[in-house]
């Protein structure tokens, strides 16, 4: 179990950034965490808070990139990690059913 | 100031430029691989969510109530870059069932309801009319405030009429081929474009060219304008989540998302593309609304900054840009919104009722697609003509804002259903109906209503309808205080989603609904194939034809009858009206008319269905069984683990006795060999040397009768356990008084341990109890232990103490002395045969004593074992069953 195929494990990771990424996002934008920089002051001009808001919306702009090239290039290369992504063949819930009685034709 | 007509030229020139694209767009869209099929126009096309409320109204209420404006934009963001949690599974529904509108995914989802896609439909008419009408009053308010016309509304009369065009010139060409209109996209595209360049060019001048740099702004803003400690508060999260729910319900948004995507792949590429639109659309909304309070005079619409702020300093080609922007915003949202609503209308509401009369005159060949067609027509244009009207009654007092917020706590009322039916197999069509129509009676009573202004009398927003405080639409049951959004969130939102929840528990599904549920949830490892395994249909291939010429039209009809024939094998003729071919027609026609009314019609044509119950089971419970074939398969795993680890155990063992049979054998040849040496040595002595005196003859032979009596013990003692060993021993069992055996024992080897000044006592008393047994062989395992007791022990005053108790229907004899017993490393050896403790000095017995005395002990069914005490000492301990009391006991 331990000796997942070094793609597969790639793939996952990506998965998983994808599913992370938006908690992050709430984090930042809809927790008290936010209100740690409800200050007043200016960086570069820009009053605090409004710089945060637009950084952290920013960043997460760019890691959702990063997360979506990551898995484009994923589904162009091994074919195994295409399968989470590309409408699977029927055969395979079929298997996977096993005692599926078969339709009647 | 500009003038009117060169403002009108110039906004028909847009529009002829759009009709050009479109047009174009349609011709090549059809082509696949076509970059229209680039996930850059589905990202711009998603950009309908920027409106003219966008555009105008951010900036308005960035003006009012500063970061606010940026959670309009925060939810979509949230939702997008977390795309693999909804929008991936959203979008692979829509492909694979061919949903053709919101309505009809929730429709679908709750067993092919029509009850639902008309609650959904009308919520969505509803809430999406005034929002209409506000991207109209933005173009005309837009007109006047840039040409300095009093009384615009003829304008906005006639960009109805040209919006209605447009749209039903390209949204309504087809109504089948999934509902991609290629040409609208690309409209929509070059419009995402415009809007952007226009506020991004009115943004760089407001910091640059007013201002004149960053800091510059930010140093005329207004100091209540952002308050930091009272941004994040309840009606930021409010506004996020609501924002959130809207990108994913509003019709238009579904419609471009789900409907109009033609790859998976490109949902990856606007998980951050779009996000990036949103971020650079508001980067400049907060510098244009400071420029606008700082330099435009008192009293100036905050909403009209965006045109306002290039006019006051004579930017007349910068307003005009700005104009086209607003433009490009607000007839991209309508084309959208109504081509969706359309589609609803004609698909949930139309389709039924013409369905009803197709019917009744069952032998009139009636086109239903033209039906279908013309009254999407129809319904943009009343659509259109509705905004309008409302336009001119209500000459709208509030901000730009408030409507578009109305609107998004109405739409995200199919939320709860729309996701609960993609994620919860629980979800039932009536806990669905209870919820979406409990939310939508809140969020009119609560929000819509009175946001409308003039359609609830006064006496009843401040003191309740009939003088019942209670039911005050802003305070409902008491919950006053609270900001008129939140409240009604809350309440609508809160309502709904617990009666969806319970409702759902309550209430069963039927087998079509449950069908569709796993079909829904689990759609990620079924496919719309699998339906025709669970659903058995029969019909006339006849009446099949009739029906799908009817919807699709006599051609394409033809068409995919020939392809299914062809794909059942056969040359010429119908297709074989099997299950499979029943259902696969069932889903081009729902491409077409919707899953409700397509299945209406499949079912009447068929003459209704058997959904086998036993098969649905088996998908229905697809999740489980996946579970446990996983769980069978880890099971089988541990246990081939588990076999694996003991087949090592018994090799290891193996190998053990192995060597200890290698082992023995030496050592018997050895011990053999040694008693054998002398006496063939010593019979040498007396057969070579006759000369050997008697003394010494008698000694010589002495000598070999001892070594013989050992020779012929040993091999007796091979013999017993090898007897023992392989049960061929015959040991009969009967009672043996304890108390008895005991002190037999003591006595055969007191004689032995006087001589080596070891004293022996019994601990305790005696139980009065008899062990079944066999006497002579207890006796001889006693007799054995004792005497390694007595010969090993190395201590200074040697000490053995017999000990005997029963316990749980046995009995235990415990021979301990105080020499520290062995060690738990040889525990193990001892029992092998020929091995002596390292105690025991070397040449002192075979080493088969206490293998033959467990195997006794064993053979009477009881055991011989080392038991080791805290400190490291151990003693050996004999356990025999217990006889059964009998009255020979009492006889001793």
């Amino acid at each position: 179990m331990s000796r997942t195929p070094e793609p597969e494990r790639a793939a996952r990771r990506w998965h998983d950034a994808a599913m992370g990424l938006p908690m992050a996002g709430i984090v930042l934008l809809l927790s008290p965490f936010a209100q740690v920089f409800a200050v007043d002051g200016r960086v570069f001009g820009i009053p605090v808070q409004v710089a945060y808001v637009f950084g952290a919306w920013g960043l997460l702009i760019l890691i959702a990139r990063f997360v979506a090239r990551g898995m484009l290039s994923e589904l162009d290369e091994p074919p195994q990690a295409r399968a989470r992504i590309a409408p699977r063949p029927v055969a395979d819930a079929d298997s996977a059913l096993g005692a599926t009685p078969p339709a009647p034709r | 100031m500009l003038s009117q007509d060169l403002l009108l030229a110039v906004a028909l020139g847009y529009v002829v430029f759009l009709f050009v694209v479109a047009f174009t767009a349609d011709r090549q869209g059809m082509r696949r691989g076509s970059w229209l099929q680039s996930p850059a126009i589905y990202t711009l096309a998603l950009s309908v969510y920027c409106t003219a409320w966008t555009f105008y109204g951010a900036v308005g209420l960035a003006a009012r109530s500063g970061l606010e404006f940026a959670t309009i934009y925060l939810g979509p963001t949230l939702v997008f870059i977390g795309w693999w949690w909804t929008l991936r599974k959203l979008v692979r529904i829509g492909r694979v069932h061919r949903i053709t509108s919101i309505a009809d995914l929730v429709s679908s989802r709750y067993g092919k309801s029509p009850a639902l896609a008309v609650v959904v439909t009308v919520i969505a008419v509803i809430a999406t009319t005034p929002y209409i009408a506000l991207q109209l009053k933005s173009i005309t308010t837009s007109f006047e405030a840039i040409s300095g016309a009093q009384h615009a509304s003829r304008t906005a009369f006639w960009v109805a009429c040209g919006l209605a065009a447009f749209t039903i010139l390209f949204g309504t060409r087809s109504i089948s081929a999934n509902e991609r209109h290629h040409g609208v996209v690309a409209a929509i595209a070059v419009e995402a474009v415009t809007k952007l360049v226009a506020l991004v060019a009115v943004g760089i001048f407001a910091v640059w060219g007013v201002a004149g740099g960053v800091e510059a702004i930010f140093d005329r803003m207004p100091a209540e304008m952002v308050v930091p400690q009272e941004t994040f508060d309840g009606r930021w999260f409010t506004m996020v989540v609501l924002a959130g729910a809207a990108v994913l319900c509003l019709p238009r948004q579904f419609h471009v998302t789900v409907v109009e995507n033609t790859d998976e792949r490109h949902l990856l590429t606007a998980s951050w593309l779009f996000p990036l639109y949103m971020f650079l659309i508001s980067l400049f909304v907060l510098p244009i609304a400071i420029a606008g309070l700082a330099w435009l005079p008192e009293g100036s619409n905050p909403d009209l900054f965006v045109i306002a702020l290039p006019l006051a300093f004579d930017q007349q080609e910068l307003a005009l840009l700005a104009f086209i922007g607003g433009f490009s915003s607000a007839t991209s949202m309508v084309i959208v919104a109504s081509i969706a609503l359309s589609i609803m209308v004609s698909n949930h509401v139309v389709a039924p009722l013409a369905l009803n009369r197709m019917l009744s005159e069952r032998a009139a060949s009636g086109d239903m697609r033209d039906l279908l067609l013309t009254s999407r027509r129809v319904t943009i244009a009343a659509l259109l003509g509705l905004g309008f009207l409302y336009l001119t009654v209500s000459d709208g007092g509030a901000g730009l804002a408030a409507m578009g917020l109305t609107a998004f706590v109405g739409v995200a009322q199919v939320l709860p259903a729309m996701m609960g039916g993609i994620m919860w197999r629980g979800a039932t069509r009536a806990g669905a109906l209870a919820g979406l129509v409990a939310g939508a009676v809140l969020w009119l009573y609560t929000l819509f209503l009175p946001a409308l202004g003039g359609v609830l009398p006064e006496n009843w927003m401040a003191a309740g309808p009939f003088g019942i405080a209670a039911l005050r639409p802003q305070a409902l049951f008491g919950l006053a205080g609270l900001d008129p959004l939140v409240h009604a969130t809350v309440w609508s939102l809160g309502t709904n989603i617990l009666l969806f929840v319970t409702v759902s528990m309550a209430t069963s599904m039927s087998a079509l609904e449950r069908l569709q549920a796993a079909l829904f949830v689990d759609v990620f490892r079924t496919s719309a194939g699998d339906g025709p395994r669970f659903v058995r249909r029969e019909a006339a291939a006849e009446d099949l034809f009739i029906l799908a010429q009817r919807i699709l039209g006599a051609v394409p009809a033809q068409r995919l009858f020939d392809r299914m024939a062809r794909a059942q094998g056969r040359g010429s003729g119908l297709p074989k009206a099997d299950d499979a071919m029943v259902e696969r027609l069932e889903r081009e026609l729902a491409g077409s008319v919707g899953g409700a009314s397509a299945h209406a019609m499949v079912m009447r044509a068929t003459g209704g269905e058997i959904v086998s119950l036993t098969d649905l089971i088996d998908i229905a419970d697809e999740t489980q069984k996946l579970m446990e074939t996983t769980q069978r398969l880890a099971d089988k795993t541990t246990e081939l683990e588990r076999t694996a680890d003991e087949l090592r155990r018994a090799n290891q063992r193996l190998r053990r006795l192995d060597r200890q049979k290698d082992d023995f054998l030496s050592q018997v040849s050895h011990e053999l060999r040694t008693p054998m040496t002398s006496i063939r040595s010593f019979s040498e002595i007396l057969l070579s040397e006759p000369q050997v005196e008697t003394e010494e003859r008698a000694r010589f032979t002495a000598i070999i009768h001892a070594e013989s009596i050992r020779l012929t013990r040993l091999l007796d003692e091979i013999l017993d356990i090898s007897r023992l060993e392989s049960g061929y021993a015959d040991i009969p069992i009967e009672q043996v008084p304890i108390a008895g055996v005991l002190s037999t024992a003591m006595d055969c080897v007191a004689g032995f341990a006087f001589e080596r000044g070891v004293r022996m006592t019994i601990d305790d008393a005696v139980p009065e109890v008899a062990a079944a047994a066999n006497p002579d062989r207890l006796l001889q395992i006693l007799i054995n232990l004792l005497s390694n007791g007595i010969k090993y022990n190395g201590h200074a005053e040697p000490r053995i103490t017999l000990h005997a108790r029963t316990e749980a229907g046995r009995v235990e004899i415990d021979v301990a002395d105080n020499g520290g017993g062995v060690t738990a490393e040889e525990a193990e050896d001892i029992f092998a045969k020929f091995t002596r403790g390292t105690r025991a000095p070397l040449d002192r017995g075979a080493g088969l004593g206490l293998p033959i005395s467990r195997a006794m002990a064993e053979r009477m069914g009881g055991t011989l074992a080392v038991v080791f005490r805290e400190d490291g000492t151990s003693f050996f301990r004999v356990t025999l069953p217990l006889a059964p009391p009998s009255p020979a006991r009492a006889a001793e």
